[in-house]
């Protein structure tokens, strides 16, 4: 009798069959994959090598000529990252990172300017240049691609980050008149703020409170200096106060201290040199710094607040908030210096591995934390935040694998803790929190998990209020009869497939957005190789006040291979959300 | 064992040597070559990003292997939704005249098992695992992976119409 082993070989031998694919084909293929996630090669350089990668995104180069001394360089404090700045370079203007010391930098986005980096510092928003002037966008600090989150061109100028991270302050520039605009880092919720009869609008800046903005403006169409004050303005209230009102003096560029007490701002009068002052938030106390030869611009704080950076145009420079000293770091301008975790407080996740994860709150330590802030779970304010990640083993060490093991967390309290989590999802391996929206309009958002593949899942979390129960994180579900053609059976949690590969593609738009958010989900199947035709089915999806989403209709047809399929398809932002994989 | 990065040169060496199996062996497991070769090719594409950060791989095939097995299962609950589709690319695009009995059989009874049983099942048999590798590969126990490799046996045993000697010793070693 033959041995069960070698027939079970044999068999499984006979069934696979193993093709003879086109290997140059299958390369490209990896290749692309590889280049689509976002790859940027790190090359390890030490301090003081020749620059060589001065013109490459994503390139390390040294700033061996830049450096000029002045002084000694301070310490960078452990609250204090890199240094975001920006540098001409020929036409284009180069947003670099460095470390304060400048002994090496690399390029982040090679034509932007007026960057600002994020409260948790691993986001870099700032305005791109070239075809897409003028244009807010967002960029790992990390590296990578640039994503737009306004509209091209759209005037965009001055981003600042909100104190929780969830919103950008942005100043769009017209010719007639200039507004502050608010907007999520995922390019939702962008609006204007109701403050009117500005020419020129610079430098909006939030309390640490979040609750007000600080900015210079001219009501001036010429905005002379002269014309240029610095106003206070209560978000709640909509009340808007002159804090100076000086009509020989221009102030300009403020920034408000991290603890809350100080504004700097460059201030100039007539001809002169331009200073940089401080004062209270309430306008009082005003005092100068530092007087600059010939000039000094735009004061930005350090993360702890223990210092300041300015410029004098040519150079990145440092200044002591109490002796007002300046001493030269490295050439550049715009700089924004890098916030990074405080361990004494409470937890901050971040993306870097650990070998014992990271304390949100929970029970338990998690592991490949990935956040998002700006929520609103409870329709009080988008003070709520998100976090996918893995849980440790019993040991209390990071899984090798996150495959299968993947939670979703929330903080709908807003205290920066999570309160609940759900999970494993299934079949989630490099999951992250990607949006939220609100997309049964109650006024409380639910989040969008993205699982980063090549057809990139989704799931949709909610927080349901019920009364009498603690509020619990959940999937959405697909109520009855669901639409199994499309992959959405009914009773299980809806996971929306979008872009394409292995022969399977899916598309997502939506329809009469905010009124009445519809998710029209398209998914279509051709065979790969092959003269089939292609199957597509098209699923409308409404989320109910039951709290499940119902499909309100569905269409499934076939059209033959090579022939257009006859809908619109797909946008990449859908019901206030990005769902694409890289975007 | 000697630690190695995927590179260019690895890559290819890779592609021509273990990829046309691997991906074979994903496909018996995710029920779609076409969803195999999506996955490998994403496992692929990931050990290089991993290289290019300055990790290293105790065995690159183990863990692309196991990646790859991994993001397949993604697929799975989509590829059953399009049972149709799926049933037209296994039984009518690969299918040969002189041997379609035998391998309808085999993947039918590959595919009536629980997954852990099917994953086993095609690293140990097809792809060549041995136990403790098999094990490494899914991140189980061994004894987790002889206990599904039992149970498997038995069930394409009886779905093959064949005996397993070694069902009638349930203490067997399995190798």
């Amino acid at each position: 009798m033959p041995n069960f082993d070698d027939l079970l070989t044999r068999e499984l031998e006979r069934a696979a069959r193993p093709a003879a694919p086109d290997l140059g084909h299958v390369e490209k293929e990896v290749r692309r994959r590889r280049a689509r996630r976002g790859v940027v090669r790190r090359v390890q350089t030490g301090a003081l090598t020749v620059a060589v990668l001065a013109a490459t995104a994503g390139g390390f180069l040294v700033l061996e000529d830049a450096f000029r001394g002045g002084g000694t360089i301070p310490a960078q404090g452990p609250l204090n990252g890199d240094i975001v700045f920006v540098r001409e370079a020929g036409h284009p203007f180069e947003v670099l990172v460095a470390p304060i010391d400048g002994s090496s930098s690399r390029v982040l986005v090679a034509d932007g300017f007026e960057p600002a980096v994020s409260p948790d510092g691993t986001q870099v928003a700032m305005i791109l240049g070239g075809e897409r002037a003028r244009t807010l966008a967002v960029v790992p600090l990390a590296g990578g691609e640039p994503r737009a989150i306004t509209p091209d061109r759209v005037g965009a100028v001055d981003p600042s980050w909100s104190p929780d991270g969830s919103l950008i302050a942005y100043v769009r520039f017209g010719h007639d008149e200039s507004r502050i605009w608010t907007i999520r880092p995922d390019g939702s919720r962008d609006q204007s703020l109701d403050i009117r009869g500005f020419a020129d609008i610079v430098s909006p800046t939030w309390s640490p409170d979040g609750e007000r903005l600080a900015f210079s403006a001219s009501r001036s169409p010429e905005n002379p200096l002269p014309t240029w004050d610095l106003f206070m303005y209560d978000l709640a209230s909509e009340e808007l106060k002159n804090l100076t009102t000086s009509p020989e003096i221009g102030e300009t560029a403020v920034a408000w201290s991290p603890d809350g007490s100080t504004l700097a701002f460059e201030r100039r009068q007539g001809d002169g040199p331009g200073e940089i002052w401080t004062m209270t938030p309430e306008g009082s106390g005003a005092r100068r710094l530092a007087t600059g030869d010939p000039t000094l611009f735009g004061p930005t704080w350090a993360p702890d607040g223990t210092a300041l950076l300015a410029s004098d145009g040519d150079s990145v420079l440092y200044v002591d908030p109490d002796t007002g000293s300046l001493t030269k770091l490295f050439a550049g301008r715009e700089p924004s210096w890098q916030p990074l975790p405080d361990a004494s407080l409470a937890p901050d996740p971040s993306e870097e591995p650990s070998s014992e994860g990271r304390d949100i709150g929970l029970d338990f330590r998690i592991c490949n934390v990935e956040t998002l802030g700006g929520i609103d779970f409870i329709g009080g304010g988008p003070a709520g935040r998100a976090w996918t990640g893995v849980p440790v083993t019993g040991d209390g060490r990071c899984p090798q694998s996150s495959f299968g093991k993947v939670i979703v967390a929330v903080d709908h309290t807003g205290d920066g803790l999570a309160d609940s989590w759900w999970g494993p999802i299934e079949g989630c391996d490099f999951c992250r929190p990607l949006g939220a929206t609100d997309l049964d309009v109650d006024g409380i958002d639910e989040i969008v998990v993205q699982n980063g593949f090549s057809i990139a899942d989704h799931w949709i979390f909610r927080v349901p209020l019920d009364e009498g129960a603690a509020p619990q994180v959940e999937p959405i579900l697909v109520a009855p009869p669901g639409h199994e053609p499309a992959g959405l059976p009914a009773g299980e949690p809806l996971v929306l497939g979008v872009g394409g590969d292995a022969g399977y593609s899916g598309y997502l738009r939506c329809e009469t957005y905010p009124e009445s958010p519809i998710l029209v989900y398209t998914w279509i199947f051709a065979e790969v190789d092959a003269n089939s035709d292609q199957e597509v089915h098209e699923t409308r999806l409404s989320l109910g006040d039951d709290g499940r989403f119902h499909v309100v209709d569905t269409n499934d047809f076939t059209v033959p291979r090579g022939n257009d399929i006859p809908l619109e398809l797909s946008t990449a932002r859908a019901c206030g959300v990005d769902w694409r994989l890289f975007p | 064992m000697e630690a190695t990065v995927l590179d260019e040169a690895e890559l290819r060496t890779f592609l021509a040597e273990r990829y046309p199996r691997l991906v074979a062996g994903v496909a018996l497991i995710a029920g779609s070559s076409a969803a195999a070769e999506d996955a490998v090719q994403e496992a692929l594409a990931r050990a290089w990003e991993r290289s290019d950060r300055g990790e290293h791989f105790d065995s690159l095939a183990a863990w692309v292997t196991r990646v790859a097995v991994n993001l397949s299962k993604s697929r799975l609950r989509r590829l059953r939704a399009e049972g149709r589709a799926r049933d037209r690319i296994v039984h009518a695009a690969r299918a040969a005249p002189l041997d379609l009995e035998v391998r309808l059989d085999i993947e039918h009874a590959l595919a009536a098992l629980p997954r852990r049983q099917r994953e086993v099942t095609v690293l140990r048999y097809y792809l060549g695992l041995d136990v403790d590798e098999t094990a490494a590969t899914l991140e189980v126990s061994a004894g987790t992976v002889k206990t599904c490799l039992f149970r498997a046996r038995r069930a394409l045993a009886t779905a093959l119409g064949e005996t397993d000697p070694e069902e009638t010793n349930d203490h067997a070693e399995l190798r």
